[in-house]
């Protein structure tokens, strides 16, 4: 019995996956090693989120709700660098907390941001100009609970202080006391539902790219959301508007590059899956 | 310049223990695998534990926050699934969790999810001649997706044309939705790609 030969369409229709993963590793390395410079446009979002965050007052309290996840990180952590250090620049009073099933407050806050950009290198002082009130786990009760009365879902900062003893906790009682939310993590319904519509707060998310057409668009069309930067993407076009290469730039050529090849061989696949039923061939 | 920093190889080591499954299923997967259950279930352990002493413990005692005794009591009771004689009290604190979780959710997601997002179809108006195009597409895919949800009437005629306008929007939603995951999961391996190249092998920009 002879082994029948496949054709070049039946060839690369089976081709065997673990290739196209090989292939995608290298794309991603090979610009983590020698970056590329691809050109970078500004989306008209990310232009926005800049000129609302360029907009703020000196003194301007900001409720930072950061839970990005070992899975998200790669997604949320660089382009909330770029923010934060725009929000330093404003000198705006930044309140750290981590509401939600994640725990990016107790290690990624400090691992990926303040060994970046720690707070007091731009003259911030604990307790007066930056707090991090922690990480409150939980769903619907613990975001409700914490848009009512902070003082009933949290007692302690993070460092173990009560939130009393810190200066500026005491003209905040609700989520009504903020001038704006920044939220950068998933959880995005429950932040609208618990946060955003019942206290009418300006809401300014860092989502994860995927989570950008299901759980931000629908909200943001409808005024829900005020501005969104979506991911890696966005993050590295928020670091070349502060002027402040990082990782999000050094990050997105590996991106642009997997996408291309991607692109490629779905157009590909397509191409031979179409031609190939045309022509009344089958498929194995 | 390689790394010589013990918790940068352990880690590389541990990558390069999941990236093999890539060929198959190996021991060396398997091992990083029980390793990263291990340990996550240790540091949820232990968030959980300062948790209750953050939230609940240090009050009561240096506050006398009597209120807190509930939620020490109820976390206590869930202890019980270790007895098959008294596992069903373990119900009473998660039946608590369940009601008072859907409570608060559900009174919010009506005004929030449905009347919000349906209001939302007519709450911006458009200002120029392609956001009025726009907008009348986004009706009709609209009003296509929900028709094409409904079971009551054969999809034929006047109707069959507008659930097909419908299930072309949903095609395109889940392709933009595919595309987003494709991205994701791209930007998700870069941070063990970073810590290879950069961080282990230390080839910086």
């Amino acid at each position: 019995m002879t082994a029948e030969r496949k054709s070049l369409a039946e060839k690369i229709l089976t081709i065997n996956p673990k290739i196209i993963m090989i292939i995608l590793l290298i794309l991603l390395i090979i610009p983590l090693a020698k970056p590329l410079a691809l050109p970078l446009a500004i989306s008209k979002n990310t232009k926005h989120f800049y000129e609302i965050i360029d907009g703020f007052k000196p003194g301007a309290k900001v409720l930072f709700n950061y839970i990005p996840t070992t899975a998200t990180m790669g997604d949320l952590c660089p382009p909330s660098v770029p923010v934060i250090y725009h929000l330093y620049t404003k000198h705006v009073k930044i309140y750290f907390v981590g509401v939600g099933v994640a725990d990016g407050i107790l290690t990624l806050i400090d691992t990926q941001v303040f060994s970046t950009i720690p707070p007091e290198k731009f003259g911030y002082k604990y307790g007066e100009d930056w707090c991090n009130l922690g990480f409150l786990a939980g769903g619907d009760i613990t975001w409700a609970t914490f848009a009512k009365d902070i003082r009933a879902a949290v007692k302690f900062d993070r460092y173990g202080n009560p939130i009393d003893s810190l200066p500026m906790m005491k003209e905040i009682n609700s989520i009504k006391d903020f001038d704006y939310v920044i939220h950068c993590g998933e959880s995005i319904t429950i932040l609208v539902r618990q946060w955003g519509d019942p206290y009418k707060i300006p809401l300014l998310v860092i989502s994860t790219t995927a989570a950008v057409p299901m759980d931000v668009i629908p909200f943001y069309r409808t005024g829900q959301i005020y501005e969104y930067l979506g991911g890696l993407g966005a993050g590295a076009e928020y670091e070349k508007l502060v002027n402040r290469p990082g990782k999000a730039i050094a990050s997105v050529d590996a991106i642009t590059l997997t996408h291309i090849f991607l692109i490629g061989i779905i157009i590909l696949g397509n191409i031979v899956y179409s031609s190939t039923r045309l022509r009344g061939g089958k498929i194995r | 310049m390689i790394s010589t920093d013990i918790g940068i190889w352990v880690s590389v080591i541990l990558i390069i223990c999941v990236l093999t499954f890539i060929i198959k299923d190996t021991p060396l997967f398997r091992f990083s695998e029980a390793t990263l259950v291990g340990v996550t279930a240790g540091v949820l352990a232990a968030q959980g534990l300062q948790n209750v002493n953050r939230l609940a413990w240090i009050p009561l005692i240096t506050k006398a926050d009597y209120i807190s005794i509930i939620p020490i009591l109820l976390g206590i009771l869930m202890f019980t699934r270790v007895s098959k004689q008294i596992a069903y009290i373990s119900r009473m604190p998660v039946a608590i969790m369940l009601g008072a979780g859907v409570g608060v959710a559900v009174t919010r997601t009506m005004a929030t999810e449905i009347i919000q997002q349906a209001g939302g179809l007519f709450k911006a108006m458009p200002s120029s001649t392609l956001d009025i195009i726009n907008q009348i597409i986004f009706l009709i895919c609209t009003i296509g997706v929900l028709l094409f949800f409904t079971y009551t009437r054969a999809h034929v005629g006047g109707l069959g044309f507008i659930t097909r306008i419908g299930r072309y929007a949903l095609m395109l939603g889940l392709g933009s939705i595919y595309a987003g995951h494709i991205y994701a999961r791209a930007a998700w391996l870069l941070p063990i790609l970073q810590r290879i190249v950069w961080d282990w092998l230390g080839i910086t920009l």
